[in-house]
Order: C-alpha cells, then sequence, then structure tokens
C-alpha cells in the first residue's frame, strides 16, 4: 500500500516538473495560463492583473501570507509606469525601493510556483522573459507569548512561535555572537518545511552538527507539520520509552543548551525546539533552576528525584507491600488499610488498577477538553473517584491516597513527554508487584535502569554524568551549584572550550585596607 | 511462545499472595500450663471492621463486650499444637509477624520457658523483637483486660513493657544462652485504676519476675524492683525518691544510669565491685534544702547513695540466695576469666553465688534544680 501511494506521488510529482519546466515566457498570457493550470482549484492564490504603463503586469501571492503588499502597490505601479515595465530588474527594485528586504529574479516557471507558495510575491509583466520575486513574507500569525507548557516564576516570559524567523531571532537575540550558527534545510515532498539547525561554532562538536545533519539529509517524507516527526525519524532508539530529545518552547532554555554545545533543530510550524542529545537528568530540570536562588533549586532538585522514584514504584510497592508482605507494613497502619478494605470487594491489585487507569483517563479527558468543561471534569473527578468510590466501599481510602500521591509526584517532572514515560512505566511495576511482590518490582526497577544505562542520545550515555559517572559534571546534575562555582561546561558535549568563565568569582566583602574609605 | 510464556509468569507468580483480609494479625498471644503437660495457647487478633477505621461500619466496642479484639484460645501437647487448634476455630490465617508483646503465665514460667519460647520464635513470622511479659496467673486475664487508654490490651502492654525495661524476647533468649546470666522479665497482673476497684481490667507492670535458668524464682518487691531498674540501667527518665530527713523525701529525675561490674578477685570466693554511676535533676524538694551549699548537697548525695545502694543491695542478696545470678556476674567471669571460669565456677556457679562478696560503688550527682523548695523569708 505504501509502496503504491509513492510510486503515484513520484509519478505526479514527474508530471508537475514536467510541465513548468519551462522558462519564463515574453507573453504573459501564456505564462499566466500555464501558472493558473498549475493551482487549479487553489482559491487562495492571487493573480493579480494590473497595467504597467501600457504593459499587463500580474502579481501572484498566497491571500493571507503576505503583508506589506498593500502599501508596496501603489508605490510599485508607479516605478513600473516610469520603467515601462522593460527594464525592470531586481536591482532597480532594490535601489528604488528600500522598504522590499530581498528581491531576486528567475526565469524558470516551477521556481515562481515554489516562490508564490514559499509567500513571497512574484511579479510578471508582459514582454519581459524572467519573473521578479520579492519577499513579503507575513501575514497574520501568533505572535510571541509566553510559552503555556513551561511557565516560571522568575525568568523570561517570551516564547517561541510558529514562524521559525521569529524563533531564530529569540535566540540570536540571546547569543549575539557570529559563532551562532543557523544551518537551513527543508524538509516535506509536499510541505516544503523550513528546518534550522542551530549551533555554537567551536562549543557544539563537528562530530555531532555531521551527525544531525546527516540524520536529517536521511528523512525523506511527504510532510513535516511538527518536530515531533523530526524527533522520531532522528532519535537514537526508536523503541525505547524514554524520550532522547529534548523540546523546549522557551528561547533562554534553548540558548543556554546550545551554549553547552548542544544542537537545536528548529521547524517552521511549531514553537516546540529540538534540543539534542539529551539526558536523562535534564528532563528533570527547569530554566528556572538557574535563575532563582541555588539553595531552593538543590532542595527541589533532589525533590524531584525523590518524586521521580514516588511516581514510578509507589503503585507498584503499595500492592506488593499489602499482598505479600503485610509484616512490612507499621501495626497501626496496617490494621486502618485493613479497616478501610474490609468491606471493598476487589483484589488490592485490581483495587489499585481501577485507581491509576481513572486517573489517567481524567488527566487525559482534563487535557483535551475545552478548558472551561476540563475543570468540571477535574471536579467531577475529584469527587466521584475521591468520595464518591470510597463510601460506595469499592475503592478503600488508602488506594486514593496513594494514587493521588503518586499523580503530584508525576507532576513534579518539570518535562511532560519524561512524566508521559515514568507514568506508563508504573504500569507494569504494578503487575509486577502483583505477581512476585517486592522481589518483581525490584526486578522491574532494575530492567528499567539497565536499560536507561544502556540507552544513548547522539552518542552521549544517556544517564551520564551518574553513569559513566563524571565527578565534575555531578554540579548540575542532581544538585544546581552557584553560578561562580559553574566554571567549566560539561565536558561530555564541549570538548575543546571548556573554560565558561574566569576562576574565583564568588563574591566576597572587600578586604582590610582595599576597598576601605576613599577619604 | 507467547501464550505459553505468559502463562509460565502466571502460574509461578501470585502463590503465595495473601490479601489484607484474609490474615487474622495477632498482636499479643499468651502461653499457658494447661496441666498434664499440656499447654493452653491464646491469641490476641483486632477487629479491622471494629477497630474505627475509615470505611469501616461504625466503632467497635458494642460488639461482645470485649473491645474489638477477639480472643481465642486452644490447647495441645505443645506450642504448635495449641496454636493449630486455635486456627481450626477461625476463618481468618493467623499471622504472627506482627506480635508485639508475649505474655506467658505465672505457671509456665515456673515449670521453664525455654522450650516454649523456642517454639514461638522458631517460625519465620514470629519478631525477636517481640516484648516478653509474665503474667500474674493465666496469661488469659491479660489478654482479656480492657484498658479504657488504648484500644486493646496488646497495645497497652507494648507501651508499657517498653517503658518499664523494654526486655524482648531477644535479650530474654540471649541471656538464656549465657552462661552466668539468668533472664529478668517483666511481670504484669491486672488491676484497677484505682485501689478500692477490685473488678478493674486495667494493666499494671511494677514488678519483675526473676528467674534462675529458665525457671521463675521469684517476684520482686518495690524495693527490688528499683534494684533491678538500676541494674537493667533502665531508670533514665524515670524518677527516684529518697528521704533525706525523717519525713522529707526529695524526688530525682534521672538522667544517666550506668552499672559496670567489675572482678576484683581475691579470696576463695570471686569478688566483684559494681559501680553504678547516677546523675540526674532535683524536681521535688519537700525539705527545703539549700543544695546550692557544698554542705548540703555532700548530705543530700550521700543519703540518695544509700539508698540506691540498699535498692541494688537487696535484690542482689534476694536473687543470689536463690542461685539466680540477675548481674550477670558468671558471664563477667565467662568473658574476662575464661580460664578460671571453665575450671573453677562454671559447673556449681548457682551454689558459689550466695557467697560471692559484690561491693556497690555508688556515685550520684544532682546536675541541676527545677524545684529550690521553699525560700523563707529572712
Amino acid at each position: 500500500m505504501k509502496k503504491l501511494l509513492r510510486k503515484k506521488s513520484a509519478k505526479n510529482q514527474a508530471l508537475v516538473s514536467d510541465e513548468t519546466n519551462k522558462n519564463v515566457d515574453t507573453n504573459i498570457m501564456e505564462n499566466i495560463e500555464i501558472l493558473k493550470a498549475l493551482f487549479k482549484d487553489c482559491s487562495d492564490i492571487v493573480f493579480r492583473p494590473f497595467l504597467a504603463g501600457r504593459k499587463k503586469a500580474y502579481l501572484l501571492f498566497v491571500d493571507g501570507f503576505i503583508n506589506t503588499l498593500a502599501v508596496e502597490l501603489n508605490g510599485l505601479r508607479q516605478l513600473l509606469d516610469e520603467l515601462q515595465g522593460e527594464r525592470i530588474t531586481a536591482e532597480i527594485l532594490k535601489e528604488k525601493m528600500i522598504s522590499i528586504s530581498s528581491v531576486n529574479e528567475t526565469t524558470e516557471l516551477d521556481e515562481v510556483v515554489s516562490n508564490v507558495l514559499k509567500g513571497n510575491t512574484v511579479l510578471l509583466v508582459d514582454g519581459v522573459s524572467k519573473a521578479i520575486i520579492f519577499d513579503s513574507k507575513g501575514g497574520d500569525r501568533r505572535t510571541v507569548s509566553e510559552p503555556t507548557t513551561e511557565s516560571v516564576v522568575r525568568g523570561p516570559r517570551e516564547g517561541f512561535t510558529e514562524v521559525i524567523r521569529t524563533n531564530t531571532a529569540l535566540v540570536r537575540h540571546k547569543i549575539r555572537s557570529n559563532r551562532l550558527k543557523i544551518l537551513a534545510r527543508e524538509i516535506g515532498e509536499e510541505t516544503k518545511t523550513q528546518i534550522a539547525i542551530l549551533y555554537v561554532e567551536g562549543l557544539a562538536a563537528p562530530e555531532l552538527v555531521k551527525e544531525v545533519l546527516s540524520r536529517l539529509d536521511r528523512i525523506k517524507t511527504d510532510s513535516i507539520l511538527e518536530s515531533g516527526y523530526i524527533e522520531e525519524f532522528i532519535e537514537d532508539s526508536p523503541w525505547s520509552m524514554f524520550p532522547q530529545i529534548q523540546n523546549t518552547e522557551r528561547p533562554d532554555t534553548v540558548a543556554a543548551n546550545l551554549l553547552e554545545g548542544r544542537v537545536a533543530i528548529m521547524v517552521d510550524g511549531t514553537p516546540f525546539v529540538l534540543i539534542m542529545p539529551a539526558t536523562f537528568w535534564q528532563f528533570f530540570q527547569s530554566s528556572e533552576d538557574y535563575y532563582g536562588r541555588y539553595h531552593i533549586y538543590v532542595f527541589l532538585r533532589l525533590l524531584r528525584v525523590f518524586f521521580l522514584f514516588i511516581a514510578l514504584t509507589l503503585p507498584g510497592i503499595y500492592v506488593a507491600v499489602t499482598t505479600y508482605h503485610q509484616e512490612m507494613i507499621p501495626t497501626s497502619l496496617l490494621f486502618s488499610i485493613a479497616a478501610s478494605r474490609e468491606a471493598i470487594p476487589f483484589p488490592m491489585f485490581v483495587e489499585a488498577l481501577i485507581m491509576e487507569v481513572s486517573f489517567e483517563a481524567l488527566r487525559e479527558a482534563g487535557v483535551r477538553l475545552p478548558q472551561v468543561v476540563g475543570q468540571a471534569v477535574g471536579i467531577l473527578g475529584a469527587l466521584v473517584i475521591g468520595t464518591a468510590a470510597v463510601e460506595a466501599g469499592i475503592v478503600s481510602a488508602p488506594t486514593v491516597i496513594i494514587v493521588s500521591i503518586t499523580g503530584i509526584a508525576s507532576f513534579t517532572i518539570p518535562r511532560f513527554n519524561m512524566s508521559i514515560s515514568i507514568r506508563m512505566l508504573r504500569f507494569p511495576l504494578m503487575i509486577l508487584g502483583a505477581m512476585f511482590g517486592f522481589y518483581g518490582v525490584i526486578l522491574g526497577f532494575l530492567l528499567i535502569l539497565t536499560h536507561l544505562c544502556k540507552l544513548r542520545s547522539f552518542g552521549i550515555p544517556y544517564f551520564w554524568p551518574l553513569a559513566p559517572i563524571s565527578f565534575k559534571s555531578l554540579k548540575d546534575v542532581l544538585i544546581r551549584v552557584p553560578w561562580w562555582a559553574m566554571n567549566r561546561r560539561p565536558d561530555q558535549f564541549v570538548k575543546e572550550d571548556q573554560k565558561r568563565q574566569v576562576d574565583h568569582l564568588m563574591p566576597s566583602p572587600p578586604k582590610m585596607g582595599e576597598g576601605g574609605d576613599p577619604s | 511462545m507467547i501464550a505459553v510464556f505468559s502463562l509460565i509468569i502466571c502460574l509461578t507468580g501470585c502463590w503465595d499472595r495473601t490479601e489484607i483480609n484474609d490474615n487474622a494479625f495477632v498482636v499479643t498471644s499468651g502461653m499457658d500450663k494447661a496441666g498434664n503437660e499440656k499447654y493452653r495457647y491464646t491469641v490476641q487478633v483486632p477487629l479491622p471492621s471494629s477497630m474505627g477505621g475509615a470505611g469501616s461500619s461504625g466503632g467497635g466496642g458494642g460488639t461482645s463486650g470485649e473491645g474489638p479484639v477477639l480472643i481465642a484460645q486452644g490447647t495441645g501437647k505443645n506450642i504448635r499444637e495449641s496454636m493449630e487448634d486455635v486456627q481450626l476455630r477461625l476463618s481468618r490465617k493467623l499471622y504472627f509477624a506482627h506480635r508485639r508483646v508475649l505474655v506467658i503465665g505465672e505457671d509456665l514460667a515456673k515449670e521453664g520457658i525455654s522450650k516454649s519460647l523456642r517454639a514461638v520464635v522458631i517460625q519465620p513470622e514470629s519478631r525477636l523483637s517481640t516484648l516478653l511479659l509474665i503474667s500474674k496467673g493465666d496469661s488469659i486475664q491479660v489478654l482479656k483486660a480492657q484498658p479504657r487508654m488504648e484500644q486493646y490490651s496488646g497495645e497497652a502492654l507494648r507501651e508499657m513493657a517498653k517503658a518499664m525495661a523494654n526486655k524482648t524476647v531477644k535479650d530474654t533468649l540471649l541471656d538464656l544462652d549465657r552462661p552466668g546470666k539468668d533472664p529478668v522479665i517483666p511481670f504484669v497482673n491486672v488491676t484497677g485504676l484505682i485501689k478500692e476497684d477490685k473488678k478493674g481490667k486495667e494493666l499494671e507492670i511494677e514488678k519483675f519476675a526473676v528467674f534462675k535458668g529458665d525457671k521463675l524464682s521469684f517476684i520482686t518487691n518495690i524495693k527490688e524492683t528499683q534494684g533491678i531498674l538500676w541494674l537493667l540501667e533502665k531508670m533514665k527518665k524515670k524518677s527516684f525518691t529518697f528521704s533525706v530527713s525523717k519525713n522529707n523525701e526529695m524526688t530525682i529525675k534521672i538522667l544517666e544510669n550506668q552499672v559496670k561490674p567489675q572482678y576484683t578477685g581475691n579470696g576463695a570466693n570471686p569478688s566483684f565491685k559494681l559501680k553504678v554511676r547516677v546523675t540526674g535533676i532535683l524536681i521535688e524538694n519537700e525539705a527545703n534544702l539549700r543544695i546550692e551549699d557544698p554542705k548540703t548537697y555532700q548530705l543530700v548525695k550521700r543519703k540518695m547513695e544509700q539508698e540506691i545502694k540498699q535498692n541494688i543491695q537487696s535484690v542482689i542478696k534476694h536473687a543470689h540466695s536463690k542461685g539466680a545470678d540477675i548481674v550477670g556476674l558468671g558471664w563477667e567471669l565467662y568473658k574476662k576469666r575464661h580460664q578460671k571460669w571453665q575450671k573453677q565456677w562454671k559447673n556449681d556457679w548457682e551454689q558459689t553465688l550466695p557467697h560471692v562478696n559484690v561491693f556497690i560503688d555508688v556515685d550520684a550527682d544532682i546536675q541541676r534544680i527545677t524545684n529550690s523548695g521553699e525560700w523563707k523569708k529572712e
């Protein structure tokens, strides 16, 4: 089926290129006819005829893609009147009309087509065997606004938008250096999606950049609609549950990662920028960790790791302990669990499973529904599951508590994609716990740990710097040292230029005699 | 293939799975003699449905007049058989991992506890940290008691035994296995909260049962109990009252209580020096003595040391006359003078014990005062 489709599309392409592989004719009506045939049933393509002197001229553009044209049309017409259309070249346009940022000319019709689709405006004049292309990209796009998936208390409030140019500019604002390189690619036979590859020269390892580019160049597909497409095409272990590429909506996060020698990929049409290579611990860090007082973020990072264990293992441990190892529960706690379970018709595992699954369902319902309805679902779920189910004797109160703690714990993970992986993995652990008790939970946990240690992201060990251990880089993993102590860049990413700042930046009061009274 | 593997997994797991509600959690158990080489075994199992937890229907109390617990008894030719006898009458499986207190009846204790204790503790579910108590009369009396403070008597027993001397099964088994050391176990009886209350259902632990080997030798009186507490180093945080003059007492809250036996040798019979170190806070000063004055302080100190010494002496004398080595002097010899112990004392230690010379050296100090007494106007 797939093969068939591919063949068909290849045929179509051949057809299209056949027709457009023509030069721009001097007779404008012939050009327009071919173009109109190509853009048949494309109601958003505008063919705007007007008179330049006595000659017919056409402006071609996609309605809604462009911004400045309305203002420029008069100026353009005047210019064409003056020139009588014949001597019009890109240079003259460039000289006379400063508001147009880039002007090109082409003699091929297929370039006309692709430029129109990119959002440029194409000018065809009768009797001239070339087309003038000028940049008029614009139109109504979402403006820069606060990223909703990564909100911070302290830190920049701007987030990426769907426009790739805006996004690259946002990063350029942060890193005003000519070492910041932004390579361009175009992927997607149909979508022709703009891709930008960002890295800082001298910091990112050249092999890494090469590897990223070669993986990108591998992709031959019809469409890239979101960076998630790219992510799945280029990650190291496609079967793994764990995300091996980080995504972010925040320019400051991208900038910080570029400065640590990583590479970022931007995809036009989505505010989510990919950052690679990613390590496991990166998903437990938020950009705010670096902006607030470090003491609290040392605590918070440790807290997140602790709650990572909770989110992963607590339901499994709970099921294992209550069905196999009752001796491990403190006596009085045991009696309150036993008392609340007295009237429950299900085994412990089934009960916990019901609760965990309905929690996931509730969360999903809350996310997908419109915000107003979502709130109602939240209240309904809390009432039904939290109170009514316990009072009806369908689930026991301790199970509800365990499930809610697990839920809260999974929300402490700052990156959504990691939090999903962790939440999914607690189900196998629960099953193992119900079948083999603690032995099963530990077995499952070890399997996950082994897998994590085996994973790689663009050649970087996923569990680095814990395994393989790098004591130098531990300063920014489970804890975060103050900025005056972060003198080196992480050695796994930056091989050469490791020095971030001068040493001895720790502030201290002036020494006696030195900073004394000026009088 | 996958089906076979999943079958293997499903069939191998779960075989020892037990839901919480299929277990009967024994919190306290009692062992008694049922005459004629038979044993009686009593278990106390809280009933989760009447413990008043969330989801249970109503609080307990009114169920059978016995509180939220179930007490079942079985008899058999040995402890294990009587345990199985109990099980026959229960719908849920007896589960001993949560037993915190083990009570042994006085009669059984007189006959010897070693066999029954080992029989109970040898099963893997049992905890060695279970507290051990000797009851006055049959242990079922203690299990049936209903202290008002707690939900069931087992909990009260646990708290009280812990506060008293914290003697666990493990301690006792160690004592039994050590040559020249005899166990001392707290003694519990049923009383009322008020003296006149004859039909009380409250519990009281204020004495010790002194053993000779694994057999109960005697029950201490109040003075001897105090002495044993000093010897066990369990007086910390307890208070101690002594008289300084006629009708005038002082009370000290003990901060530090250390006992060190020292072999001093000499003579045909071994002699020992017991160094007792005590410090405390003065909390009651009935005599209104100004102990800031060194002279007065020396007087108070001497009085205090004297009384402690008397307490210790009385219990040691009593125990040694019965041949019970409560301090573990023999154990001390076993460790420090091993060859001589093996040759000379090992076999007739019981006979030697009453002639052993024990010199008690008490060093007591009052570190702080929280009650300076009444200040007379001058």
